[in-house]
Order: structure tokens, then C-alpha cells, then sequence
């Protein structure tokens, strides 16, 4: 009897499934790994499973036994918990007493001290050694956070214990010591699903694992008989999505000589993706892929590039169209010929409640194409956007709308647009075709690639491996901070980059 | 020595913070909850005015603190359904608030007593002596208590530190937000009740002066703590002394110094304490964030 | 077209609906205390178009709100709260009446009136440019602030009606009359109210502010940070400046009731001449859903009301001119219901699904 099983799962976010048909088993006592890359649907299925929504069709069963969950609470009484990717601890609050939350012992007063009893007990139990249980979880590092989230559900007497992507943000000795304690917990009887998409570590540490790719289970295998390069096959899948049809010019060796854009052993401390020596050149006419999973240091590095000015204790060098832009405002390197199409473009690129023509203005909006003495032309803008509108096939093709009215290919379009009105010579695009349909991922990559055709430069930062590979000319990939590893066109292969992705080498 | 000190000082400044504290606590609960509340002031009002017209009209100023507790606990009840089951602006509401009860004392007060907006004085047996210092000091440390030590506190806190997490241990974080909204609007009303019926013997126009404004931030400078805060409102209560102190006195040249200045120093240093001393402040973090 | 159009059409139904709400349950306040909710409305009317001095009153009524709608709808715009227009306002007014006393040799009545116009805007200006100066550096809450800016102001400029500048012919608390150069010269029309061609100013310095926002690089710089504080940041808006340059503009805005009230009413500052007018100007704003051009309307709605309780004073038992903070309190709430008006509007969906 299986500990856990989905059957025939499916969850729908209005027209669009996040899961699929979804089937698998998990037995009780072993470690179960949920592998697949970013949007495959595992934190969906695992969302479903502790009762944060409710599943639209299919069936869930605990213990053989079909359920279904209704609430985060009924999840735990049946013994479901779950530690998510974001930690659901109160910073200011005692590790004690966030453990305690919603159990906590007494009556009138809470009597920590018999919760403290108990949890000395399970620490001891299953060898999670701790001590700090009265600091505030604020002083703890995030491995010893994980820790306590562990220990929450063990207090809550969880027997499915769900981990999300739990070495995202640990330290490699980190590492080693949750997969120790994982196994002591699974010899004494707790079932865990490890939901990632390191290929090394779920071979590493898992019983059985099942691959996910576009909200369905794409198989099960026993982790034993099954090997790295057949997961990254599983989960990445041989058929690339859409493929660049059209022309990819040749260019003379000659314009390696001098790049447009230049990083040299840049490192960024104090912001949540650190940068660690940084190093990259960016050369006339070339796409320069960036890949690697969201949270390896590729967030940040965007963000600098675009607006050095908001950080501070950054070293190293970054020069940009032939003088140093070491703490530049965005202004000066938008006169200079840069571009940014950001990584989200409803909270960081555009203003929802104002129409295109107001949009369009955003990050020009001291432009001379539009401003004169401080005053705003709105005709000219009115002439580019409507220009934009017919280039780029925009609906609804009003300059009045609303961009909180446009789907998301056509908000992203208008991002777009607006990036290369400017006429630059250097574009940072930000996961160009997150959130959009196949026809509108058909004219951003048509925009993008007639760009680079021109002789322009650009750097592309995305999650999806099949647009990094049908438009760029290289790519780097980001781990951990630094760039692990770079391609050429020529060395362009799925298994590979998934594998450096995951922390391998090339 | 000791005894003068005792009188000249300390008594009174805890008598004239007792207002403060009691809406400061209020207001400590209902932001830690993760509701901002800048509607004290009005609460502090309706609960003077009501606390006055009660205590006159039966003589009994237990009754009176009764009365402000329950007007309190209304008009926050009216700024909950606003900002927690409508989602409006909580800024926006609790001015609202401000105004609507700005409005009503002197409405109310023409309509009974024919008067411009103040109440008939209280008959002197029917004024408090020292029970509002002894409630007071109850509320400090029941709050402190219930701050630190109970589930209600603890469970409390999280709704303003991180909802989710609360929401997933299965409790109810919009309950425990009407929870601090009414404990601002009844320990506020019972602020305005120490106001009217033991640091005066009426109400008066306005009354409140800003008092609720200043628990406000003495919140602020108690980093939402009850023991800080608490001493927060002393400090500004120790302002207050020294202002009535100051008035008359000659401090240089030959005249004493204009009232004036010495009237606007609570402000003040309300002011320049809020600028210098808090710094990054640590608000609840879900402070104002309602899904 | 369509959609702008039909998204502020509905929002300035919203509004009008909220504003109709809270009238609503004034008046029925109004019947709980024994008088007619008709005889009210009738006063209501009656003393803002029965006669000429009438209209004029709730002009003048109507000319300060303008002003301090429009200084608290200018800093919402970048994401502010002014709640010191009343501090603001009081310093312009104070700095009106010094320019009656600094400049009691100027001939010319348009010097005069530019002159005293200039430092009351200053005035104001620069104690609007306090709290943004503290929020820009320190982050200090703009809200408790400006609120302590105004009793600071009130104390301040009653220290200088008093000592410095104080009318010495006379037993109450004001300043210097102010030579008759700088007076503004009412409608006769109004029979008496002091109210003139300073209207038609004002209402074209609305317009002149509105296009101020809307048509200039600076005034987008503020849309897109109200709006958008991550996006605006992201595209290098810097935040500080636009903090501080909204509230200087906003303070000087508010600073200009003294050109209504020193220069065209009392000629004097007299302490405590603010009817709430910078408390008032809020809800102004709010009903006006910060749409600077909307607040003219919002602005004549609550002088009406305004004039409309002094009469209501004056010609029934029970109410007093208190009954109009009580009525903006709860327009107010009933404007900024959002999830009101989202439930009533799911609730008619589901009787006709």
C-alpha cells in the first residue's frame, strides 16, 4: 500500500493546466524525488496535496485511502507537511515559537516548557541536533531555518514530509547535512517527496523518482536503475518547442576585438543572489545567452547592469559603450544605447491602471524624441506607439487601453516595443516570452533575432533552454554566483547545460 | 525629599500619560495585528465625550468609562467593516474616522445640551481619584502578559509578522485582525474616558489635541512593544510637565518665555524624536497588506 | 477611446455613489435627531444659491478647498499623504499678513497682491518641504509628521500674531491690518460676500497644476512612482526628489488660502480663521479620487456643505455646522468602500446567473 498516490490529477488556472493527468506513487519510508524544470507543474501538485487549492479532476490518496483536502489543516491532521521553497517563519519570532504556532501547549499561558521537553525529544529522536531554541529565527543561517521547518512538522507529527526545492539556498556542506538528516528520518518511518531539479542530488539521494514536464508525469523510475542523462532527456524532452526559422547572419571574426559591454570579476555582497567574480564580454551583433535556474545570482547581475547606481558594496569592473559605468543612472546608460526589457514586467515594467501611450513612456520619459523643455509631447509618443502597435501586432490596437486589459504577449510586446524605439545598440531582455502565447513567442524572437541581424548586441536572460539555444550565438551559465561554464553555438546541448545548470561541469 | 519628587513629578506625569498609554496599547495591538491605525484620535474623542455624558448624567464614572469603551469599540467596529471586509485604504479610512468623529461630539452635545461642544462639568464626587491609574497599570501588565506569554499574543503577532505562516498553522489571521481593531477602539475609548472624567472634569471641544497622533507615535517609538511603548508615552508625558512647568518661567532676559513655544514643544520633540531617534524602524512586517 | 473613458466615468460614478451614501446617512443622522431630512436639504440649497451674498459665501467656502484638495491630491499622486495642508496653510496666510508689514511702501496693488501671493506660497512651500525632506532621508511617516508639523505651525505663527506683528489697536488676536493696496476687491454682485475675481484664479490654477502633472517629464515622474514604486525605481525615478518636490508645490499650494483669507476677507491673520480647511481639503481629495481636475467639483461640494451647516445652525434646533465633519466623514467611507462596491456588484451578478 502506497504511502501516497496521485491518480489521473489534473488542476486548471482558468484556461490554462497546470497539471495534467498527473499519476504517480509514492511508498512509505523512502525518499521520492518530484524532478522537472521551472513551470513543469511540481509546486501546483504539491500545492493540491496540502491544501492550499483544491484539485479539478482526479483522485489523492493517503495511505490507500482516496481524500480530499479541503484546507492546510485538514493536510496536517492527516499527516501532510510541508516545507516551502519561501520559509513560512516569522523572522522576529523565537524559533520555539514558531514551531509552536497553532499547537501551542497551556492553557491560559503558554507553557514552553513542556513544548521544549518534546522538542528536545525529537530532536534527539532523529538526530536533528539543535540548540538556539529560544534566539529569533532572524540570527539563524538558513540551513539551521530549514531545520526548524523540518522540526515543525515533526512537532506536528507530520508522517509526509514535502520539501520544496530545500537545497536552493544552502551551502554545499549545508547540504550534506539535511540529506543526513533525511535519511535518518526516513529510516524511522517518515515518507519524503524531495520536489527539485538537481539531477545529482535527487540521484544521489532518492529511492524513486518521477519527472514532470508541462503538468504531466512524464514516468517513474526506481532511482538505482535509472541514470542522469536519461532524467535530463525526461526533463527537458526531445522535442524543442519552437525553433528560429529564420536567418542568422554570419559575422567576420574581426568584431571579437572590441566588445560593447565588459564585466570583469564583478562581485555584488549584501543582496539576496550575491555575485561571485563575475567575468563576460559582450561582443557587436551576438545574442549572449544567460542560463540557469531563478536564485542563482542572474537577478541581481541584470539589475546592476540596467542601474548600477542602487548598489553598494559592488568590486570589479563594468564598462559599457567605451567608459566605465561603475554607479551610472540608468539615464546615462539609456543615452549611451542600452535597453532593459525587465525580468517582470507587471511589477518592474509597467504602470497597469495607465493606457499604452502613458506606458510607453516609462523610461523615457526626459527622452528629447518626446520631451521639450520639461514638456511631454504626447503626439509624438501617440505617433511611436501606434507605429509599435502595427510592427508589433498589439491588441487591442488602441493607444487608450489599459495595459491591466492586455494579455500577457501583448503587455510583454509593448516592453518590447518600447526597448527598441530608442533605437539602441544594446538590449537586456529579461525572460522575453514568460507568460505568453505561441504567436506572440513567434514575433518577440522575430524582433529580438532582426535586432541582432542589425549589429546590435544583447544579452538574454531566461529560464527556458529552448529559447536560449535557438537564439543565442553563446551562452554562459550561472551557479551559485558565478558563471560555471560557457558555450558555443557549436557545443550547444540540452543534457549538457541542464547538467552545469544543476552544478555539474561541462 | 523623596516624597516631593513622588508628587511634583512622577504622579503627575503618570496621570497625564494614563490617556496615552491606554491608547497606545490600543493602538500597539491593532498594528501588530498588521492593521495600521491612525483613527485613535478619534476614538479618544468619542470615548471623552461619551465617558463625560454618561458620568454627568448618572453621577457614576465607572458607567462613564463603560460608555467610552463600548463607543470605541463602535467606531472601530465601523473602521474594521471599511478596511477589513471592504478593503479600503486603511489611511484613508482611519481619517475618515478622524473627521466622522470630529463631528459628532459637538453634534450630539448641541442636540442634549444646547452647546458648542462642551459637556456639563462632572459633580466632583463623581470624578475619579486613582482608579484609572489602577486600570491603567492592570491594562499594562495584562497586556504585557498576554504580549509575551499567551496564544492570543503569540498568534496575534504573527498575524502582523507573517500571515501566511499563521494562515497555514490553520488559524484565522482576518479574526485575529478584528481582534486588535476592537482592542484599539476600547482601550483608546478608555483613554478619552481618563481625559474627560479624571485629567479634567467635562468635555471640551476638541479635546483630544492631537493626543492620539502622539500614541501613535509613541508606538512607533516602542517598536511596537508594550513595555517601550508604555515608556514612550511617559516620555512624552514628562514633555507635557515640562511645558506646563516652563509657562512663566524666565529662562533669559526679563521676560518669561512666550507660551507659545513652550505649548508647541511636545510636538515638538515628538518630532525630532521620530527623526532621529528610530532609524529603520521595524514595523510589523504584513503591517497594512490585506490580500 | 473607450477604455480610459469608461474606467473614469465609472470611477467618478463610484464616487458620486459614495458621496450620495454618506449624504444619505447624514441625513438620516439628521432624522434620528428629530429634524426633517426635507427642511434640511431645502436650508441646504437655499443657502448656497438663494441669493447672491449666498452664492458668494459658498464660494468663499469653496475657494480655500480648492486649494488644500488640490495640495493633498498633488503628493498622493507620488504616493504621499499630506495631512499638514493646515500647518501649510497657516504659515502662507501668517506670511500674507508679514507682506502687508514688510511691504507697506508699495504702491502698486498688482505688486502688492504678486508680493504678498509669493511669500505666502513660499511659506507654505517650505513647511510642506519639511516632512518630505524627513521622509526622503530618515523614512519618517509622513502622517504623524505633518500632523506634528500643524500644531507646531499653530503655536508658531500665534507666537508672532502676538508679539511680533500684532495689531496693536485692537483686543483680539491678530496682526497688522494690511494696507489697502493689498486688498482684493470682491464681486459687488455678492452683496458683501468677500469673494472676487481671485475664484477665476484659482480655478485656473487648478487647470494650470493639472497640466502641470499630467503634461510635464516631472509630473510623470510622479504618476509612475505612485503607481509603480518598483517599476518607477527600476527605470532610475528617484524617489527622494520627487517626494520633496511634490510637497514643496503642495505646501505652497496650500499656502495660498492666505491670498484668499488675508488679502481678500479679513485683511489681517487672525488666529484660529481656518474653518478645518486643511482637514477638510483631504476629504476633498479623496471624494475628487485624486484627480486634480476633479477636485473643483469636490471642492464647491463640501463648501456647499460647509455653508450649508452654518445655516443649518442658524435655522434648526438640533443640528449644528458640525454636522458637515460628520457627513464628509462618512462620504468619505463610503467613497473609499472598494470592496462595497465590488460586493454589491457580485451580488447582482448572482441574480441574474
Amino acid at each position: 500500500m502506497s504511502a501516497l498516490e496521485f491518480r489521473g490529477v489534473s488542476k486548471r488556472f482558468g484556461n490554462f493546466y497546470a497539471n495534467r493527468n498527473l499519476s504517480f506513487q509514492v511508498e512509505p519510508g523512502t525518499i521520492h524525488g518530484l524532478i522537472g524544470e521551472n513551470g513543469a507543474g511540481k509546486s501546483t501538485a504539491m500545492k493540491s496535496l496540502f491544501g492550499i487549492h483544491a484539485i479539478d479532476e482526479g483522485t489523492l490518496l493517503v495511505a490507500g485511502k482516496p481524500v480530499r483536502i479541503r484546507n492546510p489543516i485538514h493536510a496536517m491532521k492527516l499527516g501532510i507537511g510541508m516545507v516551502h521553497q519561501h520559509f513560512m517563519l516569522a523572522g522576529t519570532e523565537t524559533v520555539l515559537d514558531n514551531i509552536i504556532l497553532g499547537h501551542e501547549p497551556g492553557f491560559l499561558s503558554i507553557h514552553r516548557d513542556r513544548a521544549l521537553a518534546e522538542l528536545e525529544k525529537i530532536s534527539k529522536t532523529y538526530g536533528l541536533d539543535f540548540q538556539k531554541w529560544m534566539s529569533p529565527v532572524d540570527e539563524l543561517s538558513v540551513g539551521e531555518q530549514q531545520r526548524v521547518e523540518i522540526l515543525k512538522l515533526l512537532y506536528q507529527r507530520s508522517s509526509i514530509l514535502i520539501l520544496d526545492e530545500p537545497t536552493a539556498v544552502l551551502t554545499p556542506q549545508e547540504v550534506q547535512e539535511l540529506f543526513a538528516n533525511l535519511k535518518r528520518l526516513k529510516e524511522e518511518g517518515k515518507t519524503i517527496i524531495l520536489i527539485s531539479h538537481k539531477l545529482k542530488e535527487v540521484l544521489a539521494h532518492t529511492d524513486s523518482v518521477t519527472v514532470m514536464r508541462r503538468g504531466e508525469s512524464v514516468g517513474t523510475r526506481v532511482t538505482s536503475s535509472t541514470h542522469e542523462d536519461e532524467l535530463a532527456q525526461m526533463m527537458v524532452g526531445r522535442a524543442v518547442s519552437f525553433t528560429y526559422e529564420g536567418e542568422r547572419k554570419i559575422f567576420a571574426k574581426s568584431d571579437e576585438s572590441r566588445p560593447v559591454l565588459k564585466v570583469d570579476r564583478l562581485s555584488i555582497s549584501g543582496v539576496s543572489e550575491p555575485l561571485k567574480k563575475v567575468s563576460f564580454e559582450l561582443r557587436p551583433a551576438e545574442i549572449l545567452g544567460v542560463a540557469g535556474v531563478q536564485g542563482n545570482g542572474q537577478t541581481t547581475l541584470l539589475r546592476f547592469l540596467s542601474n548600477p547606481s542602487r548598489f553598494r558594496g559592488v568590486e570589479g569592473e563594468y564598462r559599457f559603450a567605451g567608459r566605465n559605468r561603475m554607479g551610472s543612472h540608468p539615464d546615462e546608460l539609456r543615452k549611451a544605447g542600452m535597453a532593459l526589457v525587465p525580468e517582470d514586467r507587471l511589477s518592474e515594467g509597467l504602470l497597469m491602471h495607465q493606457d499604452l501611450t502613458e506606458n510607453f513612456l516609462l523610461g523615457q520619459h526626459r527622452d528629447p524624441r518626446f520631451v521639450k523643455n520639461g514638456w511631454i509631447d504626447r503626439s509624438a509618443v501617440r505617433f511611436r506607439v501606434e507605429r509599435a502597435i502595427r510592427d508589433y501586432d498589439i491588441r487591442p490596437p488602441y493607444s487608450t487601453v489599459w495595459a491591466s486589459r492586455m494579455s500577457g504577449g501583448n503587455q510583454q510586446k509593448l516592453v518590447i516595443a518600447r526597448a527598441l524605439d530608442s533605437d539602441p545598440s544594446t538590449l537586456l531582455v529579461a525572460h522575453p516570452t514568460r507568460g505568453v502565447d505561441v504567436g506572440a513567442i513567434e514575433r518577440i524572437h522575430e524582433a529580438i533575432m532582426k535586432e541582432r541581424n542589425a549589429g546590435k548586441s544583447i544579452v538574454l536572460f531566461s529560464s527556458e533552454l529552448d529559447e536560449l539555444m535557438d537564439l543565442s550565438d553563446r551562452i554562459v551559465v550561472f551557479y551559485n554566483g558565478s558563471i560555471a561554464a560557457e558555450f558555443s553555438r557549436r557545443e550547444f546541448d540540452s543534457w549538457t547545460l541542464g547538467r552545469v545548470m544543476g552544478g555539474g561541469s561541462k | 525629599m523623596l516624597e516631593g519628587v513622588f508628587s511634583n513629578w512622577i504622579l503627575p506625569i503618570v496621570r497625564v500619560s494614563s490617556p496615552l498609554i491606554f491608547a497606545a496599547l490600543g493602538g500597539m495591538w491593532c498594528e501588530r495585528s498588521g492593521v495600521i491605525q491612525i483613527g485613535l484620535e478619534g476614538f479618544i474623542l468619542v470615548g471623552a465625550f461619551f465617558a463625560a455624558v454618561t458620568t454627568h448624567y448618572f453621577s457614576n464614572p465607572y458607567l462613564g468609562l463603560l460608555a467610552a469603551a463600548f463607543s470605541g469599540l463602535l467606531l472601530a467596529f465601523l473602521y474594521g467593516l471599511s478596511v477589513l471586509r471592504f478593503r479600503a485604504n486603511q489611511i484613508v479610512a482611519g481619517t475618515a474616522i478622524n473627521l466622522f468623529a470630529l463631528g459628532v461630539p459637538p453634534f450630539l452635545s448641541k442636540v442634549w445640551f444646547d452647546s458648542t461642544g462642551n459637556t456639563p462639568p462632572i459633580p466632583g464626587e463623581a470624578q475619579f481619584r486613582f482608579t484609572p491609574l489602577v486600570l491603567m497599570g492592570l491594562t499594562v501588565a495584562i497586556s504585557g502578559f498576554a504580549f509575551y506569554s499567551t496564544r492570543f499574543g503569540l498568534r496575534l503577532r504573527f498575524a502582523g509578522e507573517h500571515p501566511e505562516a499563521l494562515k497555514s498553522a490553520g488559524v484565522s489571521v482576518e479574526f485575529k485582525r478584528w481582534q486588535g481593531v476592537a482592542l484599539a477602539g476600547i482601550l483608546a475609548g478608555i483613554g478619552g474616558a481618563t481625559l474627560s472624567t479624571y485629567l479634567s472634569s467635562s468635555f471640551t471641544r476638541n479635546m483630544s489635541a492631537g493626543r492620539g497622533f502622539i500614541a501613535l507615535a509613541a508606538v512607533i517609538l516602542g517598536k511596537w512593544k508594550p513595555i517601550p511603548t508604555v515608556l514612550a508615552c511617559l516620555l512624552f508625558g514628562l514633555t507635557d510637565q515640562i511645558q506646563i512647568r516652563l509657562q512663566g518661567v524666565i529662562l533669559w532676559g526679563t521676560e518669561p518665555v512666550p507660551v507659545q513655544w513652550i505649548q508647541i514643544l511636545p510636538y515638538l520633540i515628538t518630532l525630532l524624536v521620530l527623526t532621529f531617534a528610530v532609524g529603520r524602524s521595524r514595523a510589523p512586517r504584513a503591517l497594512g497588506v490585506i490580500e | 477611446m473607450k477604455n480610459t473613458l469608461s474606467a473614469s466615468f465609472r470611477s467618478f460614478l463610484r464616487a458620486l455613489a459614495g458621496a450620495a451614501l454618506g449624504l444619505g446617512a447624514g441625513l438620516w443622522v439628521c432624522k434620528l435627531v428629530g429634524e426633517s431630512p426635507w427642511k434640511v436639504l431645502q436650508v441646504l440649497y437655499q443657502s448656497s444659491f438663494g441669493s447672491g451674498y449666498d452664492f458668494g459665501m459658498t464660494l468663499f467656502y469653496t475657494a480655500p478647498l480648492i486649494l488644500t484638495g488640490l495640495a493633498v491630491a498633488i503628493p498622493l499622486k507620488a504616493g504621499l499623504f499630506n495631512i499638514g495642508a493646515e500647518g501649510q496653510l497657516t504659515c502662507g496666510a501668517l506670511a500674507a499678513a508679514w507682506a502687508g508689514v514688510i511691504g507697506a511702501g508699495i504702491e502698486s496693488p498688482v505688486l502688492a497682491i504678486t508680493f504678498a501671493s509669493a511669500l505666502a506660497f513660499l511659506a507654505g512651500g517650505v513647511w510642506g518641504l519639511i516632512p518630505g525632506f524627513l521622509k526622503a532621508r530618515r523614512g519618517s511617516h509622513e502622517v504623524i509628521t505633518t500632523i506634528m508639523l500643524n500644531f507646531i505651525a499653530a503655536g508658531v505663527t500665534a507666537y508672532f500674531t502676538l508679539y511680533t506683528i500684532k495689531d496693536p489697536l485692537s483686543a483680539q488676536a491678530e496682526t497688522i491690518p494690511l494696507p489697502e493696496v493689498f486688498h482684493l476687491k470682491p464681486f459687488a454682485a455678492f452683496n458683501g460676500a468677500p469673494m472676487g475675481w481671485v475664484f477665476i484664479a484659482l480655478v485656473v490654477l487648478a487647470i494650470m497644476v493639472h497640466h502641470l502633472i499630467w503634461n510635464s517629464a516631472w509630473g510623470y515622474s510622479l504618476k509612475a512612482l505612485g503607481e509603480n514604486e518598483t517599476a518607477a525605481e527600476t527605470y532610475g525615478i528617484s524617489r527622494g526628489g520627487a517626494w520633496m518636490s511634490s510637497m514643496f508645490l503642495a505646501g505652497g499650494v496650500a499656502g495660498l488660502v492666505g491670498v484668499v483669507e488675508v488679502l481678500g476677507n479679513a485683511h489681517r491673520f487672525k488666529i484660529g480663521f481656518s474653518a478645518d480647511y486643511g482637514f477638510v481639503g483631504i476629504a476633498v481629495a479623496l471624494v475628487a479620487r485624486g484627480n486634480l481636475l476633479g477636485v473643483l467639483p469636490s471642492a464647491f461640494l463640501f463648501g456647499v456643505l460647509q455653508k450649508g451647516s452654518a445655516s443649518l445652525d442658524l435655522e434648526t434646533e438640533k443640528i449644528t455646522r458640525d454636522l458637515s465633519y460628520l457627513i464628509q466623514g462618512l462620504i468619505i467611507l463610503g467613497v473609499s468602500a472598494e470592496g462595497l462596491w465590488e460586493g454589491l456588484w457580485k451580488l447582482t451578478r448572482r441574480n441574474h446567473a
